[in-house]
């Protein structure tokens, strides 16, 4: 197929050290998958529930019964993580939905308008890039109160910059195609122009982005349970087990190293997914 | 095979400089493999010009690469390229490093891709050279021998400019200096010209002829213009879908095609010097190599096709003196073909629109100026329109001619609202078009459906996405033409440019370029426009597709009666569809009058550099030297 999106990648993006060669790639789209299906039938799976205090127990290291052991309530570690996943899917899906809306429609309509308005909207992506996001984040939480919701709209807010920027890039470069000046001399409405015919060639970007921010999002939800500015405490998410079991580096590694792992290669995963399409894109848009 | 090549050789025949027997190429995309060059014999001698002609994708340039074991990765060769008793095929790179450049030079269509950018012109030149002793020259010795050699090629000036200061032309002069550097024996030249403007382009052919002769080095020349081929060479290679469909000397083939492909690229090149009762194209296009690997690769799109040519490939067989021809039924038809042409080449009448004729768009003093981005705040607008008045009657055709950068384009933006002009004022059919922005909805309808605008780029003028159906019907809706029945207003649309009504589910991607720009033309008919803008329509195209894209503009005007605004670089093609013509140096319009007026008197100075930029065969013109 031949799709006129590519061209230089967009600037603001996140990378990652690790390249998408297609080992890596398949492995993430595995573990993407293996993730999904916990996340729909976990609680079916998991051997124990998710707050099951089992004091008597207490703190035991990895064993036939809890395979990595449990924490310093007696909670099983490994349920806990399975259980996790869906705050891990949940949360940062809910941002790029968000960021996704946003980003596509203010860039569209900044690209494609231009003038005043594409000068307003870059004016705000510029000072959202000049701003230290996380650092506001943890300000603003911790003046309005933790909350995960606010920390989800939050960082929607933080995110949907890097959007609206990648779409404007591609919708300028669009607008200026051939098919797009021909939809325009023959009258179409802008409308028309917009969601017929450019959104669906820079869909397959919007995408590859969204993929991008999934890694970002859940490595700054977790880090904000981490810091007890999102989820509610006891909750069984992964950066607020991590933060509480911390302490526990010692006498269980397992729960700690658990749900720090699983943030690592879920970011790392989604990284990788996103830039793999990125890449293909780009490889694409050359080939005729 | 051996044998056929022999009577070929050049006048001094003494053997070959360089030579190709049985030349093969193919590709290796993962696992399966294309041939790119079936089985190609070839010789270059002492002195000797050769041109490997054929449209785009025919294998020129993978075999011009071969030639100096360049080929990209994915490409092998197989069979012999023999120079000084070498096979070059079997060398290491090591000891084709030694032969590119001192026996061999290569130069490409783009010269970007052969000059360093960070390097002074005249370092890129001189900085391999030694004297004779075999040492590196010392700097002065350098710099004044890179003087000497930029001054060979026209442009000592250039010694201490980078090559991104340079015109087009001035850095292919460059990299066939560079090229020149370590004073190979043989030259080969990839469309040297193309990429640049038509009168550059006469310049750079004119330089590397005077340059064959000065240093008596052989030249291959490798275009898709027959024109060029004829006004350059001695002798002439015709390549196909990977095959060499005719061989023979420039003169002899010009004079008598003894292929039916030569023929058609003849036919399809309209000539400068009249407007043609009938534009003759092959139809269809150019096909893989490996589909028409056991027939005759025209087969397809022969109109003297019989059975007989579809059973095997017919090899290269010599049918005169100094000839070779690859087709079976050359005896046959050698008749035919001579009154086709015959008939083909009669020139036509112009009719002109009475001078009366109402004026449907009228642009008056025109300005448009833009600001230049690539430079500092604050530094002069680039001044793209300067004052250009035009008029095109109703039903009329009118050209609009000049080289890249004189404002063509910018005119025909402004037309149709693309672009706002800064001054002046365009009237479209009563109404006040010079600002698009400011029009009710009305008045944008009716203009929308009064001019419509084909661009130049097939590729990127559909959407990618979309089906042809769907993009036609799209516009039917909109404009409420070809009431409630879509799916026959669409067929009917695509009937009239010559397309299948099944092409119609099928996306941009599965068609060729051709087809493309056929969809783009139904496109802007299915408002029932009275005017199409053509921008550059076919320059893009492979030249017999070219004739056939002309020949259907000729065809819809008488049809439906709708009016051009032709803009071209290329006076041969405005000439077959236009009546009038402005030619715009500069953005302004500096001549402007009937066609054959224009074309065979013309009166500025531009004009006349243009009209001799045109390629002459040698019958019509003395060799440029
Ligand atoms: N969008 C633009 N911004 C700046 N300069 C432009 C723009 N479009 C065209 N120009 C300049 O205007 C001049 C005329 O260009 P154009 O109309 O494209 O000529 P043509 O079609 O004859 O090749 C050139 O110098 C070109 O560089
Ligand atoms: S061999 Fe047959 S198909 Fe081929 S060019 Fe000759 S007549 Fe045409
Ligand atoms: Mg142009």
């Amino acid at each position: 197929m031949t799709t006129l999106v590519g061209g230089p990648r967009a600037r603001g993006r996140r990378r990652l050290l690790l390249r998408s060669t297609p080992l890596t790639v398949a492995l993430s789209f595995g573990f993407i998958g293996i993730l999904l299906f916990l996340a729909a039938f976990g609680p079916l799976l998991a051997p124990h529930g998710p707050g099951s205090l089992n004091l008597a127990t207490g703190l035991t290291t990895p064993n036939g019964e809890f395979w990595f052991g449990t924490d310093d309530l007696g909670r099983d570690v490994f349920s806990r993580t399975i259980y996790g996943v869906r705050y891990a899917l949940f949360g940062p899906v809910l941002i790029v939905v968000g960021a996704f809306v946003i980003g596509n429609v203010l860039g569209l309509a900044a690209g494609y308008r231009g003038g005043m308005l594409d000068a307003s909207v870059m004016r705000w992506v510029d000072l959202m890039y000049a701003v230290p996001g996380l650092l506001v984040t943890i300000v603003l939480i911790g003046v309005l109160g933790a909350s995960y919701l606010l920390a989800v709209v939050v960082l929607v807010v933080l995110t949907s910059p890097f959007d609206t920027r990648v779409i404007r890039g591609v919708t300028l470069e669009q607008r200026s195609l051939p098919y797009v000046e021909a939809a325009r001399t023959l009258g179409l409405p802008v409308r028309a122009i917009l969601f017929r015919h450019i959104f669906p060639n820079i869909l397959p970007i919007s995408f590859a982005n969204a993929f991008l921010n999934f890694a970002f999002s859940l490595v700054a939800l977790s880090a904000l349970s981490f810091l007890g500015l999102g989820i509610g405490p006891g909750t069984a998410d992964w950066g607020r087990m991590l933060s509480e079991s911390r302490l526990l580096l010692f006498e269980n590694p397992a729960a700690a190293l658990a749900p720090g792992g699983m943030i690592v290669l879920t970011a790392t995963s989604m990284n990788l997914i996103g830039d793999w399409l990125y890449d293909r894109l780009a490889d694409r848009g050359r080939a005729r | 095979m051996r044998s056929n090549v022999g009577p070929l050789r050049g006048a001094d025949g003494n053997g070959s400089l360089l030579e190709a027997v049985g030349l093969a190429i193919h590709s290796r995309i993962g696992g399966d493999q294309r041939t790119i060059v079936r089985s190609l014999d070839l010789s270059l001698d002492e002195a000797e010009t050769v041109g490997i002609v054929g449209e785009s994708g025919s294998g020129k340039s993978m075999t011009a690469r071969a030639l100096v074991g360049l080929l990209p990765s994915g490409l092998s060769a197989r069979g012999e390229v023999r120079l000084d008793g070498n096979n070059i095929l079997d060398l290491s790179q090591r000891e084709l490093g030694r032969i590119r450049g001192s026996e061999v030079a290569l130069v490409l269509q783009d010269p970007f891709t052969m000059l360093n950018p960070v390097t002074r012109c005249g370092d890129q030149v001189a900085d391999g050279l030694v004297d004779a002793a075999g040492r590196r020259l010392g700097r002065r010795a350098r710099r004044e021998e890179a003087s000497r050699r930029l001054a060979e090629v026209g442009i000592p000036e250039t010694v201490d400019r980078y090559p991104f200061e340079l015109s087009g032309g001035m850095r292919q002069r460059v990299a066939i200096a560079a090229a020149l550097a370590g004073d190979p024996r043989i030259l080969i030249a990839d469309e040297p010209s193309t990429a640049l403007d038509v009168t550059t382009q006469r310049e750079i052919l004119a330089l590397l002829k005077s340059l064959q002769t000065s240093r008596s080095m052989a030249l291959l020349l490798i275009t898709h213009d027959l024109r060029v081929a004829f006004s350059t060479c001695d002798r002439i290679y015709v390549l196909y879908a990977g095959s060499l469909l005719e061989v023979g000397g420039a003169g002899a083939v010009e004079a008598e095609p003894l292929h039916p492909y030569t023929l058609g690229l003849l036919l399809s090149e309209p000539p400068g010097d009249r407007r043609l009762t009938e534009l003759v194209a092959i139809p269809g296009s150019v096909p893989a190599a490996d589909d028409v690997a056991t027939m005759c690769p025209l087969a397809p799109r022969c109109q003297w096709a019989q059975s007989k040519c579809e059973v095997s490939h017919p090899p290269l067989n010599p049918v005169a003196d100094n000839r070779l021809s690859a087709c079976l039924r050359i005896d046959e038809i050698r008749a035919e073909m001579h009154s086709l042409r015959h008939n083909a080449e009669r020139p036509a009448v112009v009719h002109h629109t009475a001078e009366a004729s109402v004026p449907l768009v009228r642009v008056e003093n025109l300005e448009k100026a833009f600001a230049d981005a690539s430079r500092r705040r604050g530094s002069p607008p680039v001044i793209a329109l300067g004052g250009v008045s035009i008029t095109v009657g109703v039903t009329e055709s009118v050209g609009l001619v000049g080289e890249s950068g004189s404002g063509k384009t910018t005119l025909a933006r402004c037309l149709v609202g693309l672009e706002t002009p800064t001054a002046g004022v365009i009237t479209i059919d009563g109404v006040d078009a010079s600002n698009y922005g400011s029009l009710s909805a009305d008045q944008l309808r009716k203009l929308r459906r009064t001019v419509q605008i084909v661009f130049q780029d097939p590729y990127s003028s559909l959407n990618p996405l979309r089906t042809v159906g769907s993009a036609l019907k799209e516009v039917l809706e909109l404009h409420h033409k070809g009431g409630r029945n879509l799916e026959g207003g669409v067929a009917e649309l695509l009937e009239r440019v010559g397309l299948a009504a099944s092409l119609s589910r099928r996306k941009p991607v599965a068609l060729s370029g051709g087809e493309r720009q056929r969809v783009a033309i139904a496109r802007a008919l299915a408002v029932q426009p009275r005017l199409i803008i053509c921008d550059e329509p076919v320059s893009s195209l492979d030249v017999s597709v070219q004739a056939q894209i002309l020949g259907l503009f000729r065809t819809l005007r008488d049809e439906l009666g709708v009016g051009y605004l032709f803009i071209t670089h290329d006076l041969a093609v405005v000439r077959q569809v236009v009546e009038r013509v402005y030619v715009l140096y500069r953005g302004e319009v500096v001549e402007s009058g009937p066609v054959e007026t224009v074309l065979d008197h013309p009166q500025h100075a531009y004009t006349v550099r243009l009209v001799e930029s045109v390629p002459r065969s040698a019958s019509q013109q003395r060799p440029m030297r």
